[in-house]
């Protein structure tokens, strides 16, 4: 044995000066001095697969950001657990500005549905997207408007079947919201993923669809879908013809968002130079294109003003999601 | 016809090329490394391609996807360990060749096989996307929870004659298959709090650990130092005449099988596979080799998994509804490039759907080459002595499986089924049960709670496309029993007249 | 794998090739099987049902599932012992292989230590000349090179091209 461990110490010391050029370790890192940030590469953690809108919607920002900062930001997609995966790796990483992440609705929802994530875990940086909620129903449907939809569920509650991306989904509690603020009922039915809830609809097997507007647009662009309403406090440019909710005299305003954050207790330079670096970020002309074609609603909340809105979805959650019952 | 020139025109391009050529490599290497899925390589390259034009970009990702359904096979026959989920089916029979020493005829015979099942695919697209799509949007939860309730009635083909101790597999597989969060109400169920298992069992870790983990812990519990490694010799490589006679009726079946399963949403090569495996036993003279080492089992899962992919692609495109978790990542793309995959993808813009087509042409044509050329400097990987061998699968499977999520988690779920693997090994008890178990678990009980909560028992009893696949399952449970007690009962009595003829006509 | 049934088995007689009597032997899977199925139905039992009520209660799919599991055990112990079976036995497994097996799960284990205080690039190179060395390995090639180059390959491969945090 003795000789076998000399060898492989002699063997780690070969290894090292291979791997040299493969660049420096990624990992750890004691906290350096906040005036000089950021002096190496960030992480930008996103709970979700890469692939899908949100991660498409970090990596678009991050690559702007690289402009502003200087240096790289390198996208870590941690998934599982609906989310709450990243967003507690998130937390538990050190507040020095080189692990930041992307914070979507579900930050304000898991907390009530039995996961460990609290949104006051985190410092906020800034909203950079908005997925408001639609409903839509096929195109054969009897129902035109909002207000028949609402009408048919107020004759018999929880007739009209309504298709979701899943339990717990941000598209289930739209559903709940929209019961009600309506004061009736409807019966949503999750699915496994946005596009199978979709489908449900397009197929006839569901009354209506309650889903992102990226994901219903496109249905009712050729045909397949007739988009009832969107629950937004302005009207869509991808969506002209239709009216919000509340221009139909349902005062529903609920969708999907998607922000950046960083584990709580960051340093003031450095916050103020992600900020900085955010704004530039979110503002730019590749990223409000990328966004636009993507279906979704590009913005660019200050920090300030989207720790008052994270506040308010709090809110709103704790309400909307334990008297489900 | 003018579409189909100018897209496949539009491929002239040497950039094109180039791109194709990328993919090709990069996919058949992700294919054959376990863990690493089609899906994670085109969503990673799906970040470098945004900046291309649409038409070299998605050469690139295409091409990804239909290599890394060849790759995916090499690891399945050579270490029983499926590259990606596409290739669970290809061990059943894939590993069982390759020990008798005929991994060479395994190879090819499977390359040849995915390749025919992809251009078929690739044919169904370009002939009959509309009408085939429109058929997709048939399948509402009801109609899914039939064709689960088909597929589950493979437990008894892919329990290999230990029928009790299948079943026994099948239904801790759906009981495995029921961790997570409950699919309507969202309640937790046998998560003891771990927020990893909330989405389930994660999916790949447990099959390369059943498969894979638990064959190279078999062989360090046996290995003998005396003892013949198994495979030294790769056999022939090339089919005989002979053994394409042999194949020519699992191609048929495997490309029926697939090209139906990869329409219909949400599903792809890895039930394909299975399905187009268990069919083709059905319909085989010899159903008794299958699962141990049969040329017609390799041939049939390969190509039914493959030809999946044409009509993946045609439900994204017609429908613009994902046709498997590629597709869902290849329309993000899509969209950002302007190209909205829908009917009117089809009214608008038909010289795209040529070209789609076309590179998924070339894409194949380049893999067959590649695998057929490239199968001998890997299988000499196998040549390596055993703790090479052992460390390698060891190592690489950790790492595969940590890459799925960065998630140490997954590796210790994946080294937990290796022993479970292992003990079901040690005890006779077939692994592929339980994974078919997995994979139906969650899609039969989400779907029939989903139509429940749509329309009660009578929205499964007032649809008939539900209803017929129903009846074909109860009968493909009940015929093949009764056939056997009546063939004993005729051998009894047997005066006269031979049977040969009845055998393969009772095919659902 | 699929070795001709030895004769005579019908008997439980095995003289050959020192099998086990398959009436013990099958009694495990099916024991097992029944403790799985009891846990799965105590466990289900207490699932919660949801916020809202639905058609069909989270808890009758898995309680079924444990049922049938406990109840196709007991038909497989039955079955067994009333018309016990030739085995396709495993092929036999040795002594030095137990120790091997627990050898490579503990450097394993061991690994998952290591890695989480020493770097990917040293702790993996460690492991494969660990594993190796386990296996059978000996000597500066097999303990030296072939942990430096493989672990080079995956640092490249996942670290460098995949870009996963290693």
């Amino acid at each position: 044995m003795p000789t076998t461990t000399i060898r492989v110490t002699g063997g780690l010391l070969a290894l090292a000066a291979v791997v040299a050029v493969g660049g420096c370790a990624n990992r750890g890192g004691t906290s350096e001095d906040a005036a000089d940030y950021p002096s190496k590469d960030i992480t930008l953690v996103v709970p979700y697969q890469a692939g899908g809108a949100s991660d498409l919607a970090a990596r678009t920002l991050a690559s702007q950001m690289e402009d502003t900062l200087g240096q790289s930001i390198i996208v870590e997609n941690r998934t599982g657990g609906a989310g709450s995966v990243g967003l507690q790796h998130l937390a538990g990483r050190p507040a020095d500005g080189y692990t930041i992440g992307y914070l979507p609705v579900e930050t304000v929802m898991l907390g009530f549905q039995g996961y460990e994530v609290d949104p006051a875990s985190y410092d906020l940086i800034g909203q950079m997207v908005s997925v408001p909620a639609t409903v839509a129903v096929p195109t054969d449907s009897p129902y035109e408007t909002l207000d028949d939809l609402v009408k048919a569920a107020e004759e018999n509650p929880g007739s009209i079947t309504v298709s979701n991306s899943g339990a717990g989904s941000i598209w289930e509690a739209a559903t709940d919201d929209l019961g009600e603020s309506t004061g009736t009922e409807f019966q949503p039915v999750p699915f496994d993923g946005g596009a199978p809830a979709v489908t449900a609809a397009i197929g006839g097997q569901v009354d209506a669809v309650i889903a992102g507007i990226s994901e219903t647009s496109p249905a009712q662009a050729d045909g397949r879908l007739r988009v009832l309403a969107i629950f937004d406090d302005q009207p869509s440019e991808s969506l002209p013809d239709v009216q919000t909710a509340a221009e139909q005299g349902v005062d529903v305003v609920i969708g999907g968002w998607g922000g950046i954050g960083a584990p709580q207790g960051l340093p003031e330079e450095v916050k103020a130079s992600l900020e900085e670096a955010f704004a530039a970020a979110a503002g730019s002309e590749e990223f409000t294109t990328i966004i636009t074609d993507s279906g979704n609603i590009p913005v660019n909340v200050p920090a300030a003003e989207y720790a008052e809105f994270v506040e308010s979805e709090t809110d709103r959650f704790e309400q909307l999601l334990s008297d489900g019952s | 016809m003018s579409p189909l020139i100018e897209g496949f025109g539009a491929l002239l391009d040497p950039t094109v090329a180039l791109c194709i050529a990328a993919g090709a490599v990069l996919g058949m290497l992700v294919g054959a490394f376990p863990g690493v899925t089609a899906t994670m390589a085109v969503a990673l390259a799906s970040g470098f391609t945004l900046s291309l034009d649409p038409i070299p970009g998605l050469a690139v990702l295409l091409t990804i996807y239909v290599a890394a359904n060849f790759g995916d096979r090499v690891p399945a026959i050579l270490i029983n360990t499926p590259g990606t989920p596409a290739s669970i089916a290809t061990t059943f029979d894939g590993y069982a060749m390759a020990k008798q020493g005929r991994a060479g005829l395994a190879l090819t015979a499977s390359a040849f096989a995915s390749a025919w099942g992809t251009l078929v695919g690739i044919a169904l697209l370009m002939v009959a996307a509309i009408p085939l799509s429109q058929l997709a949007l048939n399948f509402g939860p009801a109609e899914m929870f039939a064709l689960v309730v088909f597929g589950l009635t493979m437990m008894i083909g892919v329990s290999g004659g230990k029928i009790t101790k299948g079943l026994m597999a099948g239904v801790l597989g759906l009981l495995l298959g029921a961790v997570g969060r409950d699919p309507i109400t969202g309640v937790a169920r046998f998560t003891f709090g771990v927020p990893e298992l909330s989405e389930g069992i994660p999916f790949i870790a447990a099959i390369i650990g059943l498969f894979g983990i638990a064959e190279v812990l078999d062989q360090i519990l046996t290995h003998r130092r005396s003892g013949v490694t198994p495979i030294t010799q790769f056999g022939k490589w090339l089919p005989t005449r002979k053994d394409w006679r042999t194949m020519l009726k699992p191609l048929a079946v495997g490309s029926g099988v697939g090209g139906v399963v990869g329409v219909v949403p949400a599903t792809g090569g890895d039930i394909a596979g299975i399905l187009g495996w268990d069919q083709a036993r059905r319909a085989s003279k010899t159903p008794e080799e299958f699962g141990k080492g049969s040329l017609e089992g390799i041939t049939a899962a390969d190509t039914s998994s493959n030809a999946t992919l044409g009509g993946s692609v045609t439900t994204t495109l017609a429908l613009g509804i994902p046709g498997d978790s590629v597709m869902a990542v290849m329309i993000g793309s899509m969209v950002v490039w302007g190209i909205q995959p829908g009917p009117s993808l089809f009214a608008n813009q038909p010289d795209l759907v040529y070209s789609i087509a076309g590179i998924m042409l070339i894409a194949t044509v380049l893999t067959l080459g590649i695998s057929l050329l490239r199968m001998r400097g890997v299988v000499k990987l196998l040549d390596l002595p055993r703790h090479f061998l052992w460390a390698v699968i060891l190592v690489f499977c950790m790492v595969g499986t940590y890459a799925i999520s960065n998630n140490i988690f997954d590796v210790g779920i994946m080294l937990a089924f290796g022993l479970v693997g292992l003990f079901l090994r040690r005890f006779g008890i077939p692994a592929g049960p339980v994974v078919l178990g997995l994979i139906l678990g969650k899609l039969a009980e989400g779907n029939l709670r989903r139509s429940l909560e749509i329309g009660g028992v009578s929205n499964i009893l007032t649809s008939p496309l539900a209803m017929t696949i129903l009846t074909i399952s109860v009968l493909a449970l009940v015929v093949p029993p009764l056939r056997e007690s009546w063939k004993r009962r005729r051998a009894r009595t047997r005066a006269t007249q031979p049977d040969t003829a009845d055998r393969d006509t009772l095919t659902p | 794998m699929s070795t001709a049934p030895i004769p005579g088995t019908g008997e439980g007689s095995a003289p050959e090739a020192a099998r086990t009597p398959s009436r013990l032997r099958e009694l495990v899977p099916a024991l097992a099987g029944l403790a799985v199925g009891a846990a799965a139905l105590v466990l289900s039992m207490q699932i919660p049902e949801g916020n809202r009520l639905t058609q069909f209660s989270p808890r009758w799919w898995p309680e079924g599932l444990a049922l049938l599991l406990m109840g196709l055990s007991l038909l497989h112990a039955g079955l067994s012992w009333a018309r016990p079976r030739a085995l396709e036995a495993p092929e036999e497994a040795t002594r030095a292989g137990a120790v091997r097996l627990v050898a490579i799960l503990a450097a394993i284990l061991g690994y998952g230590v290591l890695w989480y205080f020493v770097d990917f690039r040293v702790s993996t190179a460690v492991l494969f000349a660990g594993l190796t060395y386990i296996g059978g390995g000996r000597g500066w090639k097999a303990l030296l090179i072939f942990p430096v180059i493989t672990t080079a390959v995956l640092y490249l491969l996942f670290g460098v091209l995949l870009r996963v945090p290693l």
